[in-house]
């Protein structure tokens, strides 16, 4: 039954991408063709929120049950989510290079991102610092749990301090508002299904691979 | 719950008040910048930069004041103070400890500032209040964290990894009421951020209560 729910998310991936770039889009000022990196762009994010989702829950098991198997997969999603955060933040750059002008500009959408890696860098950082196991559990998953509540609170209110060029915030259209149109919509939710779908494909095998390393460890 | 924390308190406030090295550390380390600053800037720095370099000095030795609050205490008081309390109320009277020590330095990085480098602030009553909260309000992440970072060999920079990504949108908020109180924006007006500061600075605390009892060394 995984296995269907793996493939379907290699589907609708292989879906989007091509789609994606062939598909008709709203010609708009500024934006122009770059739009098309809604399919390529948001999914990262949604993906990479999920992962995160994820191993909250996993460290939210761990302190309950003990369990080091929970940590270990706790870790590993939120390993993959990093990684949908760098891909988010490189189709981010690329989009803004094209539209903005810039790379990186100082905005609060853009500094909520980077504050979120350094969140979970430091959350690494902190599992590579203790060596006994079940001290790593109750040290980490606390970390996790208090990080990943308070970044969503971030998340929620840093936007709303000041003005933001990324579009949905500040006034700025989102690409929901009126800019998404059918077409769109038939290749954009797909993509967000089929990357939150290989993200979690991802995430299970890095549980796999630790949980099968695990005995190495100990040697 | 009042009574036993009162307690805590005390002891805490006792045990801080003999040893007095955090706080006078973190004294010592806000007089050496502003000191270096007054020298190497010779007048008032424009506003802005003047707001960068109080905050920056404030955060450091916030972080070094609260790695101390739990790294210093021997395996043995956790087993007599897990006698004593739960390990909420201790975590409470830390915090509140904490917060105080972050006040008292908040107070004086702004006074020993404002005497070597100038006050170039419009509304300086609205100041002191973002000054207050502002740095009490840094107690909540910095307690927590620095439970963490105590259990973990290498804490001095653990801290500092640990603590600092969560305070930044503290300090935004911060950064951002205390911009508005230095334009000279009523101190009516300057409710709202503080406000949000507010916020920021309650929901560690309420993670931390929660999540403490997990920290709690067995």
């Amino acid at each position: 039954m995984k296995k269907a729910w793996n493939y379907l998310g290699l589907a609708l991936v292989g879906y989007s991408l091509v789609y994606g770039l062939i598909s008709e889009v709203p010609a708009l000022p500024i934006v122009n063709e770059t739009i098309r990196n809604l399919y390529y762009h948001v999914p990262m994010w949604f993906t990479m929120i999920s992962l995160m989702g994820a191993s909250f829950g996993y460290s939210i098991g761990a302190l309950r049950s003990n369990s080091l198997e929970k940590d270990r997969a706790a870790a590993a999603f939120s390993e993959v989510a990093l990684v949908f955060a760098a891909a988010g933040l490189l189709t981010g750059m690329l989009w803004a290079k094209f539209t903005w002008g810039a790379f990186w500009t100082p905005d609060p959408k853009l500094n909520g991102t980077a504050i979120t890696i350094l969140i979970y860098l430091a959350y690494f950082v902190l599992r590579g610092s203790v060596d006994d196991p079940e001290k790593r559990l109750r040290l980490s998953s606390t970390y996790n749990i208090f990080a990943f509540v308070l970044m969503l609170v971030f998340i929620g209110v840093l936007p709303r301090l000041t003005d933001s060029l990324h579009p949905g915030n500040g006034g700025n259209p989102a690409f929901g508002a009126y800019d998404l149109d059918n077409t769109m919509r038939l290749v954009f939710y797909p993509a967000v299904m089929g990357w939150i779908l290989v993200g979690f494909w991802m995430a299970r095998l890095r549980v796999r691979l630790q949980n099968l390393r695990q005995p190495l460890d100990l040697l | 719950m009042m009574r036993p924390l009162f307690r805590a308190l005390q002891l805490e406030w006792a045990l801080e008040f003999r040893q007095k090295s955090a706080l006078m550390a973190g004294l010592l380390f806000v007089a050496g910048s502003a000191f270096l600053a007054s020298k190497t800037y010779l007048g008032t720095p424009p506003s802005k930069a003047w707001n960068a370099l109080l905050w920056i000095v404030l955060l450091f030795s916030a972080l070094h004041a609260a790695t101390r609050s739990f790294a210093g205490v021997p395996a043995a008081r956790w087993w007599l103070v897990g006698q004593w309390m739960t390990p909420v109320t201790w975590l409470w009277a830390k915090g509140i400890v904490t917060a105080l020590q972050l006040v008292v330095l908040g107070v004086f990085s702004l006074a020993l500032f404002s005497f070597l480098l100038g006050l170039p602030v419009g509304n300086p009553f609205g100041f002191l209040l973002v000054v207050v909260l502002g740095s009490a309000g840094l107690s909540g992440v910095l307690t927590t964290t620095a439970a963490l970072a105590a259990q973990v060999d290498a804490r001095a920079s653990l801290m500092a990894v640990l603590s600092i990504p969560l305070l930044l949108p503290t300090l935004a908020t911060i950064q951002r009421a205390a911009l508005l109180a230095t334009a000279g924006v009523s101190t009516v007006d300057l409710l709202a951020p503080l406000g949000s500061v507010a916020l920021l600075a309650g929901v560690p605390v309420v993670l931390g209560t929660l999540l403490f009892p997990y920290l709690w060394k067995p």
